[in-house]
């Protein structure tokens, strides 16, 4: 077996660390949980293959994210579309694993439900700007589209959002 | 005078979440003040950042394992070129803490978002918020030290452990999310803290609850004593301190005990003339089994 180079050393120790949030990029992305542990499992690869060209001391979640962002873009969108899966609306059952003794609620589940339903466009940037916390230069960065459409990607989702809370208010007065 | 109209619906979101320059956010705010349409249209654009982001961080825990390929356990053999690397990551620690107190929106810095973020749906604006500025506590400084004189203006001073717990308060995901467990950085660190302390710590040891991410060790000070605090993020991103001090006078009880400092749950247990506090915004008997399992270990 060749001998790991320090860049490959430095980009799997970074990996590990930032596994769990890739994972839940990916689930973003791919709407699905088969998929996202596939998308998830290529970018840790193709990140790996590519260390040589990581910049130490630069960010490597970022990095990594638009690595997974472009095999989705690129490989993997296309193949689910193929293969007849459409891009429909995840199942919440799937997303949480039962096992992981997690205290989700039922309003967090229907939370989690009504984000991940959103138009793939809209949930990515929620999940780059609100949840990761990225700055819409950074998020926009990531996923190689302008400021602008960040904003406006978000102003939609905000909206979707904010009209599905009132609407269930209002069901419940 | 301006309308509700003035405003795009991406320049609302852009104010909502902080992005706005600050003469958008003036003009918004003085429009605010006369229009209530405007104050309506900012109302159907709210969403309960905080409550996302913490339904997200739930499902942190159902991430699967890295794969193999990702081999988290590497240690032991290093090489010249591996131990050029770690300076380097080691240098990319400390300097990227350094930026990241300067400037909160710099480009450098270790990994994560450049600064926190708030969009709890509050119609007033967030700026962003420099919380990336603990993080240069990492250097050592003698914070707490400062702090308890702050907080005890005029009354008694805090003990070890109720200064220990006023700290730990302030802490959030944010303030450990960007800190890469690189583990050579992480062992140089942790023979530093052991020195100071007087007592051996392994950083295997601390690495071996699978639900908690072990990832920085400070020395603070507390009377003239070492203070060692211990940072883990739990998988769902709960910040956890587990900080340790010589004891003073005669230690407490061996068996670990729960408490809580001012709405902070915490274990706390003695051994071999130390003290150890294991914080956390955790329940008591989570906050027990860590306490129990870090017990057997150290």
């Amino acid at each position: 077996m060749r001998d790991r180079s320090p860049a490959q050393t430095d980009v799997r120790h970074g990996l590990a660390d930032v596994f769990p949030r890739l994972w839940r990029y990916c689930l973003t992305l791919t709407a699905n949980r088969a998929d996202a542990d596939d998308l998830a499992q290529a970018a840790c690869l193709r990140a790996i293959e590519r260390a040589h060209l990581f910049e130490p001391g630069t960010h490597l979640d970022r990095w990594v994210f638009t690595i997974a962002h472009r095999i989705w873009l690129n490989e993997l969108r296309a193949a689910r579309l193929r293969r007849g899966g459409g891009l429909a609306p995840i199942e919440d059952v799937d997303l949480i694993d039962e096992k992981a003794d997690t205290e989700m609620n039922f309003s967090a589940r229907e939370l989690l439900r009504k984000v991940l339903r959103l138009p793939e466009a809209q949930r990515v940037v929620v999940l780059l700007v609100y949840v990761e916390g990225y700055a819409y230069k950074e998020a926009a960065a990531i996923i190689g589209i302008p400021i602008g459409t960040v904003m406006s990607r978000l102003a939609a989702a905000r909206k979707k959002l904010a009209a599905q809370d009132s609407e269930q208010a209002s069901k419940r007065a | 005078m301006s309308s509700a109209l003035t405003f795009s619906d991406e320049q609302l979101t852009a104010y909502l979440d902080g992005e706005a320059d600050a003469a958008l956010c003036t003009q918004i705010e003085s429009a605010l003040e006369r229009d209530a349409a405007l104050a309506a249209r900012l109302q159907a654009l709210e969403v309960d950042a905080a409550a996302i982001r913490a339904t997200f961080d739930a499902l942190l825990l159902s991430a699967p394992p890295a794969p193999a390929a990702v081999d988290a356990a590497e240690s032991g053999r290093m090489r010249v070129s591996e131990a050029e690397t770690s300076e380097r990551a080691a240098l990319r620690d400390v300097t990227s803490q350094d930026r990241a107190s300067r400037d909160a929106t710099s480009q450098g810095g270790s990994a994560g978002p450049s600064r926190a973020r708030r969009h709890d749906g509050v119609v007033t604006p967030t700026r962003p918020v420099r919380a990336l500025a603990w993080a240069a506590c990492a250097a050592g400084f003698a914070l707490l030290g400062g702090l308890g004189g702050w907080l005890a203006a005029g009354s008694q001073a805090q003990s070890w452990d109720s200064a220990a717990a006023t700290y730990h308060a302030l802490y959030v995901r944010q303030t450990l999310a960007p800190v890469i467990a690189e583990p050579a950085r992480q062992a140089r660190e942790l023979a530093r803290v052991s020195s100071a302390l007087g007592r051996p710590l392994n950083a295997a040891d601390l690495r071996s609850l699978k639900d908690l991410a072990y990832k920085r060790a400070q020395v603070l000070g507390y009377e003239g004593r070492p203070l060692i605090q211990l940072a883990f993020l739990s998988r769902d991103g709960v910040p956890i301190a587990l900080c340790i001090i010589r004891a003073a006078g005669s230690s407490g009880s061996g068996d670990v005990a729960t408490a809580r400092y001012d709405g902070l749950n915490a274990a706390r247990w003695s051994k071999d003339g130390y003290d150890f506090l294991l914080l956390g915004n955790k329940d008591a008997e989570q906050l027990r089994t860590y306490a129990e399992h870090f017990r057997a270990k150290l």
